[in-house]
């Protein structure tokens, strides 16, 4: 038994490593300047530079980006012990598209200050929706979502206000595509912060699954068995919020990969445990780099992402769904 | 024998109602405690309290400290809860379930030890579950939950068992094994234990003492080895009007009026 429980791991890890590095490797070579392994190892200058400074960050952010997304989504089911919560529900990303609307509207819309101004955004929001809830002075988890319903719906009001006043040919553009996220602006500049935010922040999560398991249970069964429900509750709603936020704030949004990762890597494995969240975030790169890989194939610009991996997930999702109900 | 819980005067309620008025008892070491009462008299409300859950006026002492100012690991490293009903939502392996029960004995980042898998593996061998160790915990019957949420209530190593209708979902055998448990490791590690019952025959067969909860009050207290007929007519009396308890061979049984 024990022997088929190990199996049963080393299977899906070994399928989703394998098919991970395959789609790494394409990635790294398919683009709109192809790169080959035997111009790389000749030293072409070219493509060389194309390489080190584009090609390998963005796939490493593809990489990174789902990673993260992927556990942090567990993270936002497990906590709301809701199958469908996302970083939405208390307001990250759209607190990040309000602070990235203003980066493009009042400052330019450069990159560094977009994604300043997103991660910042997102953050505060964050600390408004569990601030507001803490002034109901109740510790139930209710509490939580009613806040962020009301943060969330304030954050839109503004963005629509925002989107208003913007110029249509020169900033409604590039909201909307912030909005469904993109790796084209991607450069080897860009990544060191988020990925040292977002891994230590993964990191903390990890670490913490037992918690996390814990928090699973109902308030009552998690406080009996001595978890302090609202300050762990808290404490791993702001690392993922710290993860999703140095993330989406260079990436722009990126729908589906939270909601979708954790799901399948539950439904594949029937399991709720630490190698499941890992291996979630290993699906989200897979996914995102897919994803990626479509984005710049396709067509002669660059696609927006969150349009591939909502057309690639959704029907696994069902498929794995409809495969359970028959099994049921 | 020592008293291990104290409740001192305790009162809840819920805005203008008062669901608990001033309910004082003790409970002792080594005594499996089971408490009476129709639904709503506030068995659900005294368990909820004890557990931190619920505000509430008065003091709980355990072992000589006050509840009230343990923190939540403290409190579950002398309390144990069993549900009447789960909240496991995901699916685990039901060795992990168990273990779940040793959280309050870990570290924020710990991991079971090599002696705490064996604990719950040593649990899962008293409940007669331990060939399903790696079996998913939802796919289990409802009375083997409640046997596997016993082993980790037994790894959790509390002084103090609280128990929410643990037979509700369990059949005559199980029921047995796991009163038979309860009454083992309550004797053998001089604990106590709190047991929230319906079945007025159930609480005579497996406690110690039975404390009659009535309207939020607690009406009556009685340990049916030493208690006379009239004791036991008199408590039994105040819940269930239509029985009457009767002594044969030592043990006490109740007789229900109109054929029930």
């Amino acid at each position: 038994m024990q022997k088929q429980f190990a199996n049963k791991w080393i299977f899906w890890f070994g399928a989703a490593l394998v098919l991970t590095g395959a789609a790494f490797v394409v990635s790294l070579c398919v683009g709109r300047f192809p790169l080959s392994i035997s111009d790389l190892l000749t030293g072409q200058e070219l493509p060389v530079r194309v390489f080190w400074t584009l090609r390998l960050p963005r796939t490493l952010m593809a990489v990174l980006a789902g990673f993260v997304l992927g556990v942090a989504g567990s993270v936002y089911q497990t906590v709301f012990q809701n199958p469908l919560a996302s970083p939405d529900i208390i307001g990250v990303s759209s607190g990040a598209t309000v602070g990235a609307a203003c980066a493009i509207l009042f400052f330019g819309g450069g990159m560094a200050v977009t994604a300043a101004l997103a991660f910042v955004s997102a953050l505060v929001t964050v600390f408004l929706t569990l601030g507001f809830s803490r002034l109901s002075g109740t510790r139930r988890l209710s509490s939580v979502v009613l806040s962020g319903i009301a943060v969330n719906a304030v954050t839109q009001a503004i963005l629509m206000l925002l989107k208003l006043s913007a110029d249509p040919q020169k900033h409604l553009g590039a909201i909307e595509y912030w909005v469904m996220g993109t790796l084209s602006d991607m450069t080897a500049s860009k990544l060191p912060l988020s990925a040292v935010i977002s891994l230590v922040s993964t990191g903390a999560i990890l670490l913490l699954h037992r918690q996390l398991l814990l928090l699973s249970l109902s308030e009552e069964e998690a406080g009996m068995l001595g978890v302090s429900v609202e300050k762990m509750r808290f404490l791993l709603l702001v690392f993922a919020t710290l993860a999703v936020a140095s993330i989406v704030s260079v990436t722009g949004l990126i729908s589906f990969v939270g909601l979708l990762a954790p799901h399948v890597a539950r439904l594949l494995t029937k399991d709720f445990r630490l190698p499941t969240m890992v291996f979630g975030g290993i699906l989200g790169s897979l996914l995102l780099l897919l994803a990626d890989l479509l984005a710049r194939s396709i067509g002669t610009a660059d696609l927006p992402l969150s349009i591939f991996t909502s057309f690639l997930g959704a029907p696994f999702l069902l498929f794995l769904v409809l495969k359970g109900g028959k099994m049921a | 024998m020592r008293e291990l819980f104290l409740a001192e005067t305790i009162s809840v309620s819920y805005g203008k109602k008062q669901v608990l008025d001033s309910c004082s008892f003790s409970l002792l070491a080594g005594e499996v405690t089971g408490i009476l009462g129709k639904n709503g008299s506030g068995k659900t409300t005294l368990f909820r309290s004890i557990c931190g859950q619920l505000p509430y006026k008065g003091r709980f002492l355990l072992e000589g400290k006050d509840l009230h100012r343990l923190s939540d690991r403290e409190r579950a490293k002398r309390i144990s809860y069993l549900p009447q009903r789960h909240s496991i939502a995901f699916s685990l392996p039901v060795a992990e379930v168990v273990l779940l029960g040793v959280s309050p004995w870990l570290s924020l980042f710990g991991q079971p030890t090599k002696a705490q898998r064996q604990a719950a593996m040593e649990a899962l061998s008293q409940v007669g579950l331990a060939d399903m160790c790696h079996r998913d915990f939802l796919t289990l019957s409802e009375g083997q939950k409640q046997l596997c949420l016993l082993a980790r209530t037994m790894v959790q190593q509390t002084q103090f068992w609280l128990m929410d209708e643990p037979d509700a979902a369990l059949d005559v055998e199980n029921k047995q094994l796991l009163f038979t448990q309860v009454r083992q490791t309550v004797a053998a590690g001089q604990k106590t234990a709190l047991l929230a019952l319906h079945d007025p025959q159930l609480a005579l067969t497996c406690c110690d003492r039975l404390l009659f909860l009535k309207d939020g009050a607690l009406a009556a207290s009685i340990a049916p080895k030493t208690a006379t007929e009239a004791e036991m007519m008199a408590a039994f009396g105040l819940l269930y009007s239509k029985t009457r308890p009767f002594l044969r061979q030592g043990k006490w049984f109740l007789d229900w009026e109109d054929g029930q």
